[in-house]
């Protein structure tokens, strides 16, 4: 069979490295005669060998601890060479004129290259200038790769906290946001994040696997550490297996399609009611585990009246989650049947959470799964991270190796994630958070190395306006990203390519060490993270320094690094710096492991970190909050958008802004693979036949989708894939809008997040709510300029 | 030194002198260079152990230490009623006068195990919290949080700090100290 070129790497698959050209170097007949090294290096796609020739990377390789790698690797390595890289430090034009009303033209004028010194002076006097108090640390999480010692997030803290005492900080997070500060209170435990049941007790336990909403096979492409894809041989037994997969989603994504799940094409954000219409079936036809009910949890009783309608007058009957749902009642009944006569086990996800209520969904479905008994059994219960970071696999138990302390913040105010935007707009403003108050502090001044806030954060437009209210807006970043083009100050880093640095991975196998070594010499004057910030701190004074860099070079960091892991019993930080990785033997119990087994084996003995050392199915303490919209229980909440509402009249349309198949998040947005699979040069959205042609839309064409936040041309891919009524958009595409100087341009790369809401979860988590939008769609009107998302921005440089 | 800094200096002792003749005796926090705990014959103290000074000499000091008793373990004094933060361990739960749920243990130690800087006493568990905890993210803030809850915020996140016994120790003790319902405020 041949295999062209497209299709093999829209596969996701690089089974011959050599058979496909890395970027657009092409040797020489006398280059040829050069040696080629091969160099050990590692990503949050795989670690694989660099080969170089004559100081340019020629092709790549996987590492052996790859077990399925993927063209994403391919992607990551030619984004180095990316005309978005930032060659020099630079400062907005105006800002260094320091033109009064500059503020306003961030995103829209030409940049001055300065030197470091003058940029580094430039920065360290703003800092200084501005109270901590008002300072923003924006280096949100640390995806932008998996190396320890230039770790952008845990050094912007570091350098803050020596430098001036701290910075205001982020609580929660994006990707889990509604159940992360939630699911303690529940079950003891984030659960987002924990280790789980291990795929070897699946496949010899399961006999149903719902993958609620996961979608394992295109999430595990990708790992917070260095992924290693082992989950890909897993995915082949599992079809090769008994199991019966059930996908409720409104998208058949690839992992139902590869294992043959049964699709329940669900309405978004109505997952709530599908459960509690399933829990009121298995009750009233006494068909759920009471033993486990009165053994394992708390509080029943008063869930139960809520369940039966006695306190709100509405039963939660299968016929009531029908309406909601649009899944017939008969279909209801039968699942909730089948769960229970069979070990099921429920797999459910992160999107789910990311909606206007989402801290109902994973504690209605713990509530489910406690009513089913099976939590604690192999092959039974739930988890919510099969499809995170190699979700599943066997952990090795190995200390791992060490990092950077970022010291004490003594700036005590945290913001929620998703609520900066609403924080820069309304200094002075105070809202509830999980069960307390918080006071948004004045922003003048905020600092991003290696993040992308105008990627990751709703409501562009709104977004855009706070950024255009801050005194100062530093972005330290190897790309000219969104977020770069609106910054006044402009550093330039290395790539992780262009530096020496220690990794791990799989996150849950724990099992390898990497040194990710330098492979090329940056080509342009950008500097590694770790030498910026000491650079900065050095600014500050040389005590501030040296307490900064412990008067340890970064290799004595790395070796450091190293030494404190368990790797190093066996192996020298130079064989290992050496060879390119260390490894770690997994126990052979470790594929035994069954989540909550000891909770269930002995709940007094091994109680969860709850009130009453059970699941909480009823919460005194969350009760007690006093929220209108967090109950003390699981909670039907109509969203405030959703196609069973009114303003579904207006925007007919619910948006769905999944995972990326080919980025992690906005990363390699920048990079040739987008070459596969953007439609002229645009994000793609998935639509349903019955609606494009309702609309007027073919494959292929550019559209506008749109609501009252704003505007974007995307463009139409018309699937059978997602249920009538809902289309989606996948996060990360990097926002451009058509005009710069307009107001509320449509964005001409189709990035979903400048239709969003930044509306806040409820009163308990204040998490995103990217997940609970309705859009309208139409072909595109108009003139539609190139999309020039990639593009550095004008720049002065002589 | 400048006469406003000799001025503070004077006002500090003064207050320490009046502390002391007060009928409340002057706060000090067990300090332990090795290990979790310090070992008096076979009492087990634990590093930040908050004890008032009952006397004082150059080489030795006896302190009372107060806290809450197990009811299941009468031997062990907790600082909070939720019994999760351990302060000492005896042998003989003679030693440990009893009122209602809680207890106190007086005891004579060396001087060099106290210090009054509570931050000093507990550097080690922080440390090695801020050690383990911020190298993939910034840290949360510790009072924004109770005890049990960051027992459960710890066990989500320990697969990947992939901390040591000896780390986890430290850790927990740091959290708890400082929790909302703890004993400490950073």
């Amino acid at each position: 069979m041949s295999l062209s070129r497209r299709s093999f790497l829209k596969g996701g698959l690089v089974g011959s490295a050599a058979a496909v050209a890395v970027s657009s170097n092409v040797a020489s007949a006398e280059e040829l005669l050069a040696d080629v090294k091969k160099i050990p290096h590692a990503s949050h796609y795989g670690a694989f060998y660099a080969h170089v020739q004559n100081g340019k990377i020629i092709d790549v390789s996987p590492q052996e601890s790859d077990k399925r790698p993927t063209s994403l690797v391919r992607a990551f390595v030619d984004r180095n060479y990316a005309p978005s890289r930032i060659k020099y430090p630079y400062v907005r034009k105006s800002y260094l004129e320091g033109k009064e009303n500059n503020k306003a033209l961030r995103g829209q004028e030409e940049f001055v290259r300065v030197s470091w010194e003058k940029a580094l002076d430039l920065v360290a006097s703003k800092i200084k200038a501005c109270p901590k108090e008002n300072i923003y640390n924006g280096s949100y999480g640390g995806w932008s790769h998996p190396g320890t010692l230039n770790s952008c997030a845990t050094l912007t803290g570091k350098f803050f906290n020596i430098a001036v005492g701290g910075a205001i900080g982020t609580a929660g997070e994006y990707s889990n946001g509604a159940a992360g500060p939630t699911n303690p209170g529940i079950v003891g435990d984030m659960e987002v994040y924990s280790l789980q049941t291990a795929h070897e007790e699946i496949l010899a336990n399961t006999e149903v696997y719902v993958l609620w909403g996961t979608d394992l096979f295109k999430t595990n492409k990708i790992d917070y550490g260095v992924a290693n894809h082992k989950n890909d041989e897993y995915y082949i037994k599992y079809r090769q297996s008994n199991i019966k997969f059930i996908s409720i989603d409104p998208i058949r994504t690839e992992t139902a399609k590869m294992l043959n799940a049964e699709s329940i094409y669900i309405r978004p954000n109505t997952d709530v009611a599908l459960m509690l219409g399933m829990m009121n079936h298995l009750y009233t036809t006494k068909k759920y585990d009471k033993a486990f009910i009165e053994k394992y949890t708390q509080g029943f009783d008063k869930f139960l009246p809520y369940l039966l309608g006695k306190t709100d007058g509405i039963a939660k009957t299968p016929e009531w989650a029908s309406k909601i749902t649009e899944i017939p009642a008969a279909k209801i009944k039968s699942l909730a049947e089948l769960f229970v006569s069979k070990k099921t086990f429920l797999a459910g996800n992160w999107a789910m959470q990311r909606a206007h209520h989402g801290e109902q969904v994973d504690w209605a479905l713990i509530t489910l799964a406690s009513m089913m008994g099976q939590i604690g059994t192999p092959g039974g219960g739930f988890g919510f991270s099969m499809h995170y970071a190699g979700g599943g696999q066997a952990a090795s138990g190995k200390t791992g190796i060490g990092g950077f302390s970022q010291g004490r913040n003594k700036v005590k105010v945290a913001l929620p994630a998703s609520r900066i935007s609403e924080a820069i707009l309304n200094p002075g403003k105070e809202i509830s958070y999980k069960g307390a108050t918080i006071k948004f502090p004045q922003i003048k001044l905020m600092y991003i190395a290696g993040a992308n806030i105008v990627g990751h954060h709703p409501n562009t437009n709104e977004l855009v306006k706070a950024l255009r209210t801050l005194d100062t807006f530093i972005v330290q970043e190897p790309w000219w990203t969104p977020t770069a083009k609106m910054a006044d100050i402009v550093l330039p880093s290395t790539t992780t390519l262009e530096r020496d640095d220690i990794g791990m991975g799989g996150s849950y196998s724990g099992d390898y060490i990497y040194a990710m070594k330098k492979v090329v010499e940056t080509p342009y004057e950008a500097k590694d993270d770790y030498e910026i910030f000491t650079l900065l701190a050095g600014k500050f004074g040389e005590v501030t320094q040296k307490k900064f860099t412990d008067g340890l070079s970064a290799m004595e960091h790395l070796k450091k690094f190293y030494e404190a892991s368990d790797a190093a019993k066996v192996k020298s930080f130079e064989e290992f710096w050496k060879e390119g990785f260390a490894k770690f033997d997994i126990p052979a119990d470790a594929y035994k492991f069954v989540r909550h087994s000891a909770f269930r084996a002995d709940p007094v003995k091994n109680p969860l970190k709850t009130e009453s050392g059970k699941i909480q199915i009823f919460s005194e303490k969350y009760a007690n909050f006093g929220y209108s919209d967090f109950k003390g229980h699981a909670t039907w909440f109509e969203p405030a958008e959703f196609l069973g509402s009114k303003e579904a009249a207006t925007y007919p349309l619910h948006m769905l802004s999944p995972h990326p198949t080919y980025r992690v998040h906005s990363q390699l947005d920048n990079s040739w693979l987008t070459t596969l699979y953007k439609v002229q040069g645009r994000e793609p959205v998935r639509i349903n036949p019955k609606d494009a042609k309702k609309y007027g839309i073919v494959n292929g064409d550019v559209v506008e989708v749109y609501n009252a936040r704003g505007r974007i041309l995307a463009g139409a891919v018309v699937t059978e894939d997602i249920r009538p009524g809902v289309i989606a958009i996948e996060e990360g595409a990097w926002y451009s809008p058509e005009d710069v100087f307009g107001k509320d341009e449509r964005c001409n790369s189709g990035h979903c997040n400048v239709l969003t809401s930044s509306r806040p979860s409820s009163e308990m988590a204040q998490a995103t709510t990217i997940n609970t939008t309705l859009v309208a769609i139409k072909k595109a009107e108009g003139v539609q300029k190139q999309n020039v998302a990639y593009v550095a921005p004008k720049t002065i440089d002589a | 030194m400048s006469k406003g800094l000799t001025m503070k200096k004077i006002i500090a002792s003064l207050l320490f002198v009046c502390a002391l003749f007060s009928s409340a005796y002057a706060t000090s926090y067990i300090i332990v260079e090795e290990g979790m705990s310090l070992l008096v014959g076979k009492t087990k103290i634990y590093n930040g152990t908050p004890v008032e000074v009952k006397s004082q000499s150059s080489k030795n000091a006896t302190v009372i230490i107060k806290g809450f008793i197990n009811p299941l373990d009468a031997k062990s004094l907790y600082a909070t009623k939720n019994l999760k933060l351990l302060l000492a361990q005896v042998n003989d739960d003679s030693m440990i006068q009893k009122a209602g749920d809680q207890g106190t243990l007086e005891i004579e130690i060396e001087a060099k195990y106290l210090v009054e800087n509570a931050d000093l006493a507990w550097e080690k568990s922080t440390d090695r919290f801020y050690e383990k905890c911020t190298k993939c993210h910034a840290a949360k803030v510790v009072k924004d949080h109770t005890m049990l809850e960051w027992e459960g915020l710890y066990e989500s996140m320990k697969e990947f700090a992939k901390p040591t016994d000896d780390d986890t120790s430290h850790i927990l003790r740091f959290l708890r100290a400082y929790a909302k319902d703890g004993i400490l405020s950073e």
